[in-house]
């Protein structure tokens, strides 16, 4: 922690300069530097996160971050709360061997006015995290959790900001403590989905959480939420807008892609346009910490309302470690599944196409929309092995060793097929 | 009766080779429970939850105290808000208190206040420079606790609990 008068000291301006701030201002930070490279030369094609784009280049970009948080005090029961994060963005070398060097690009993540109301219950009004795992608060922030990143299988959402309001409630009944808290607000931005950007709108997103701790050593979590959905991506538009309900298909060769070769189909489009589509999210959490050893597993699973090809997801993770003095090692194993959130949905798609067309069932549109839905399936599967190391109070050694494999089961998907990858990774974690 | 008198002269030569063993044996279990002793001395020397003499709570219970240094509870019995005083973070006291409190160690109470500070959910206790100030702090503000490794010497400052063993 920094209080303004050391800043000012610091960058050598007189504290009269820095009185309109009387020590109301605190600075705190973190920030980690992470290094890592996949050992088999192998890359993981369609793996969630954006952290795990490693390949046989050691890069230390992917995943490090330097990032400040302002809190003004502008009363006794209302502070400003604003967060900034630099992160690192990796070089990338293009089809001729240039690379284009990486650098930090740094951003408000957060800002936000924070409001106690009274001795239970405060507010959140602004830029703030979504509330959606038990990391979720801290997902950057390096210290505060014993893997270089948390598990990515259920770490896996695209979106981590939502513009709202967020209510936090304090309560300690018997030998618990708990700590409710709703939101309700949007989002409306790019999120990076498979590194690219994606136009993704959250209208009505509420949800609500609750946390309960026992004598310090057992957390458990649960949550509640939903929203609605507007999801745009390339390929899928294209398919939907320019094949179903149009008159020529420009994915598909010729003669399909000439003009006035199909019938618009614009009812068929809209089973599959992610447009305001109702999504639920319920999650649980536990984390146990007693007698040295750590269990924690969180579990979580997102539904779409509704036909659509977008996937059903059920990711978990279970990780127990046990910690020796200030070295904790873990081992953890987690799941992410993608499935079609309604299969049948296809079915009604296929059926529009087939009646009414000059092509009948052999439309090719047929296996353009199959391969839309076929795409969603995927099963990603992590193991890892995990150290921490506590140097000081603030600063955390770590090494973590994953091996990635998405099962080949062509029951349940078509089109991922076997992939797998071994990532080392190791840096140091700090906070100030 | 030879035998007898062969067994009793074995176990009496046996006494008198075991007794030099014996004597190491016990003078290292006194030097081991003396250790333990003054090292339990240590470990046990209590701590002192205080706060201000115009505050009307008389006794807090354990989890009143990690509550309020947890940054659970805000407010006290009578809901005024708490203004909660901490030592830096390299105090020796500072360490004992929160393995006492919480049985966690620097590295746990950093990693659990990064994670209350960077949601923005609540303010970190106040680092004091050392435990005279932290003593003032008390003395001059009803809305404080602090705690001390010493009885206070002060009538300006009530003690509220007594840390003296761990979670």
């Amino acid at each position: 922690m920094l209080s303004i008068k050391k800043l000012c000291a610091g960058i050598g301006i007189g504290l009269a300069s820095c009185g309109a701030a009387r020590a109301a201002v605190i600075f705190n930070g973190f920030g980690q530097i992470i290094v890592g490279t996949t050992l088999d030369n192998s890359r993981p094609m369609n793996v969630r996160t954006p952290a795990y784009a490693y390949s046989a280049d050691p890069s230390f970009l992917s995943e490090s971050l330097f990032a400040l948080q302002t809190t003004a005090t502008l009363s006794d029961t209302l502070s400003a709360v604003a967060q900034i994060v630099a992160s690192g963005v990796p070089g990338e070398k293009d089809t001729s061997g240039s690379v284009t060097p990486g650098n930090f690009q740094p951003e408000f993540s957060w800002a936000y006015l924070h409001g106690e109301l009274d001795n239970q219950w405060s507010v959140n009004l602004g830029r703030q995290r979504l509330p959606l795992y038990r990391y979720s608060g801290y997902l950057q922030v390096g210290v505060a959790y014993p893997w270089i990143r948390p598990p990515s299988s259920v770490y896996s959402t695209p979106i981590n900001n939502f513009d709202g309001v967020l209510l936090n409630g304090d309560f300690s009944p018997g030998d618990w403590f708990l700590h409710p808290q709703f939101f309700y607000g949007g989002f409306n931005g790019n999120a990076l989905i498979s590194a690219t950007p994606v136009s993704i709108k959250l209208n009505n997103l509420g949800g609500a959480v609750i946390e309960a701790t026992y004598a310090n050593w057992l957390t458990l979590r649960a949550e509640f939420g939903g929203g609605q959905l507007t999801f745009h991506t390339a390929l899928p538009d294209q398919i939907i807008d320019d094949c179903l309900n149009a008159t020529a298909c420009a994915t598909l060769p010729a003669p399909y892609n000439t003009l006035n070769i199909f019938t618009p189909l614009p009812a068929a489009a809209d089973v599959l346009r992610s447009d305001n589509k109702w999504i639920t999210y319920t999650s649980a959490a536990f984390e146990l910490n007693r007698y040295n050893f750590v269990l924690i597993g969180e579990i979580n699973e997102q539904r779409i309302i509704g036909g659509s090809y977008l996937a059903n997801y059920r990711n978990y993770y279970i990780g127990a470690g046990y910690q020796f003095g200030r070295l904790l090692p873990m081992l953890t194993y987690s799941r992410g599944r993608a499935k079609n959130s309604d299969p049948n949905s296809l079915n009604i798609v296929t059926a529009d196409i087939t009646a009414g067309n000059p092509f009948g069932a052999s439309d090719p549109r047929i296996l353009v929309v199959q391969g839309l839905f076929a795409q969603i399936s995927t099963i990603d599967d992590y193991y890892e092995f995990s150290l921490r190391y506590d140097l000081t109070a603030t600063v955390a050694l770590k090494l973590d060793y994953t091996y990635y494999a998405s099962p080949a089961d062509p029951a349940i998907f078509t089109a991922q097929g076997f992939q797998h990858a071994q990532i080392v990774s190791g840096g140091v974690a700090f906070s100030f | 009766m030879k035998k007898l008198k062969i067994r009793a002269a074995q176990n009496a030569s046996a006494k008198y080779l075991r007794l030099p063993v014996l004597r190491a044996l016990l003078a290292s279990l006194w030097l081991v429970l003396l250790a333990g002793t003054i090292s339990s001395a240590h470990a046990s020397s209590p701590l002192y939850i205080i706060v201000n003499v115009a505050n009307p709570a008389t006794e807090f219970s354990r989890k009143d105290v990690i509550g309020l240094y947890m940054g659970r509870i805000h407010a006290f019995a009578n809901g005024d808000r708490v203004v909660t005083l901490d030592l830096p973070r390299e105090s020796e006291t500072r360490v004992r208190f929160y393995k006492l409190l919480t049985g966690m160690s620097p590295a746990q109470i950093n990693t659990y206040w990064a994670r209350l500070i960077f949601t923005g959910q609540t303010s970190a206790p106040q680092p004091q420079a050392d435990e005279t100030a932290m003593l003032e702090g008390v003395r001059h503000n009803p809305a404080a606790i602090g705690y001390l490794s010493s009885t206070p010497a002060s009538s300006d400052v009530r003690v509220v609990f007594v840390l003296d063993d761990g979670p």
